[in-house]
């Protein structure tokens, strides 16, 4: 299937099509060869070429998809925080559907937000946005109300928003109904009609990230039972 | 020499990595990248705050000396310029030295192996491999590997040594730094001696990250 790459390997590039390199290569300034710079899973298609790694602390890329919470508001722009410790990200009280001078979208510090990357570049400010940029909608981004966040790895949370039809979320949907917002930054807003079933469905999530996907039914089913569901 | 490793173990930081290499064990972990105050902050690229804490008692200028000394090593090796104006922090903690004060060889070559398995679990960009090993002479001029506490008390000079390792193979001299007295000859014996050890050295770590790419993509099986 795919195989362990750790930086200082070389890398099987096809030289005859042309792919696009991912997260995790890099192209070394003085020697302008592609090298790999994480340890993960090489990914070789053949369009694309990246390496799929597992990590905890977000470096945020254009067009992720990410949850944030607002620290502070300063003239136009929120500043957003998409995890502790970063530096937080701007958001222009413009960048919103239907906004203008007089429209300010109603943020407080605190406030919830499903967001898209719209640059991160990381030699300026990254700036996020809650409109979707082909449509001029909302698109699903905006603020999350009520609710409850919690943090899973990266890659467990890229997988689950990648895959519409992934197991974990089918059989959640079969115990009881749910909104949830998907951040690529590791987090994960859910919100259901009872804090029980909120706390059942994040408890399952977390504990299904440490299993094979062969247990994600019982581990469910455990969580659920214990919280008398 | 037995060495045990370990990664990820402790799971409010970024990346962490346990090591126990003979006598010396080490826990280190990695934050970053994160915020940088304003005096930390370099414009083009990333800052290294290192934090070495040794196992008895407070730091004091041995430990500034061995943070020195793993700087010249992580430099170059991290891409900061995927990171500017952001803070890498690594933060050391001395369990077990396995060696006396007047020594910093066994606890620096654990240190820099120990960082590399931090470093990875962070998913901090490296421009390659590197690991190091600890060496000493002893009085009747022979070489010994990763030397005992006694052994290292009664030798001629210690000695620590690291390499850059790309392909399984050790290619560049990263790192290397001898006390005591010796002679041309035998540092480039050491030096020799040195590239086989790193390179059985990665081939455990290389095992111990194949353990964690494992169990970070469980779910996937």
């Amino acid at each position: 299937m795919s195989t362990l790459i750790i930086p200082g390997d070389s890398i099987p590039i096809n030289q005859k099509s042309e792919q696009l390199i991912g997260p995790g290569l890099h192209i070394d300034l003085n020697t302008k060869e592609i090298i790999p710079i994480n340890s993960g899973l090489l990914q070789n298609g053949n369009k694309s070429i990246h390496i799929e790694s597992n990590s905890k602390r977000y470096i945020p890329q254009t067009n992720d998809y990410v949850i944030g919470t607002v620290t502070g508001s300063f003239g136009d722009i929120f500043r957003v925080s998409l995890s502790n410790f970063s530096s937080s990200v701007s958001l222009s009280a413009m960048a919103f559907p239907n906004a203008s001078k007089k429209n300010r979208p109603n943020l407080k510090v605190g406030s919830l937000i499903y967001a898209r990357v719209s640059n991160a570049d990381p030699i300026v400010d990254i700036e996020i946005e809650c409109i979707d940029p082909t449509t001029g909608k909302d698109g699903g981004f905006g603020l999350l109300e009520d609710g409850f966040v919690f943090d899973v790895n990266l890659a467990f949370a890229r997988n689950l928003l990648f895959d519409a039809n992934h197991p974990i979320l089918k059989l959640l949907v079969q115990k009881c109904k749910f909104e949830i917002a998907i951040g690529l930054n590791g987090k994960i807003w859910i919100k259901t009609d009872d804090l029980k079933y909120t706390l059942a469905c994040s408890k399952s999530i977390q504990n299904c990230q440490s299993v094979t996907s062969t247990r994600f039914k019982e581990i469910i089913n455990t969580v659920f039972k214990e919280l008398g569901l | 020499m037995s060495i045990q490793a370990d990664t990820s173990i402790l799971n409010r930081v970024d990346g962490s990595a346990t090591l126990k290499s003979g006598e010396t064990e080490i826990i280190v972990s990695v934050s970053g990248p994160i915020e940088a105050k304003p005096r930390q902050e370099l414009p083009t690229t990333s800052a290294l705050d290192i934090i070495i804490r040794p196992d008895i008692g407070i730091s004091t200028t041995r430990e500034k000396l061995l943070e020195d000394k793993l700087r010249q090593v992580l430099t170059p090796v991290i891409i900061g310029i995927l990171y500017p104006r952001q803070l890498i922090q690594i933060t050391i903690q001395v369990l077990q030295s396995g060696e006396d004060k007047e020594y910093t060889s066994k606890e620096l070559s654990t240190i820099i192996n120990a960082t590399y398995l931090a470093l990875i679990d962070s998913n901090i960009g490296l421009k390659v491999s590197f690991a190091a090993e600890s060496f000493a002479i002893s009085t009747d001029d022979e070489i010994i590997t990763a030397p005992s506490r006694s052994q290292l008390k009664s030798s001629k000079s210690s000695h620590i040594v690291s390499y850059e390792i790309s392909n399984g193979k050790a290619t560049k001299l990263l790192f290397s730094d001898s006390i005591g007295t010796f002679s041309e000859n035998q540092i480039y014996q050491i030096l020799d001696l040195a590239a086989t050890k790193v390179e059985e050295t990665h081939q455990i770590f290389r095992k111990t990250i194949q353990d964690k790419i494992e169990k970070d993509f469980i779910w996937q099986l």
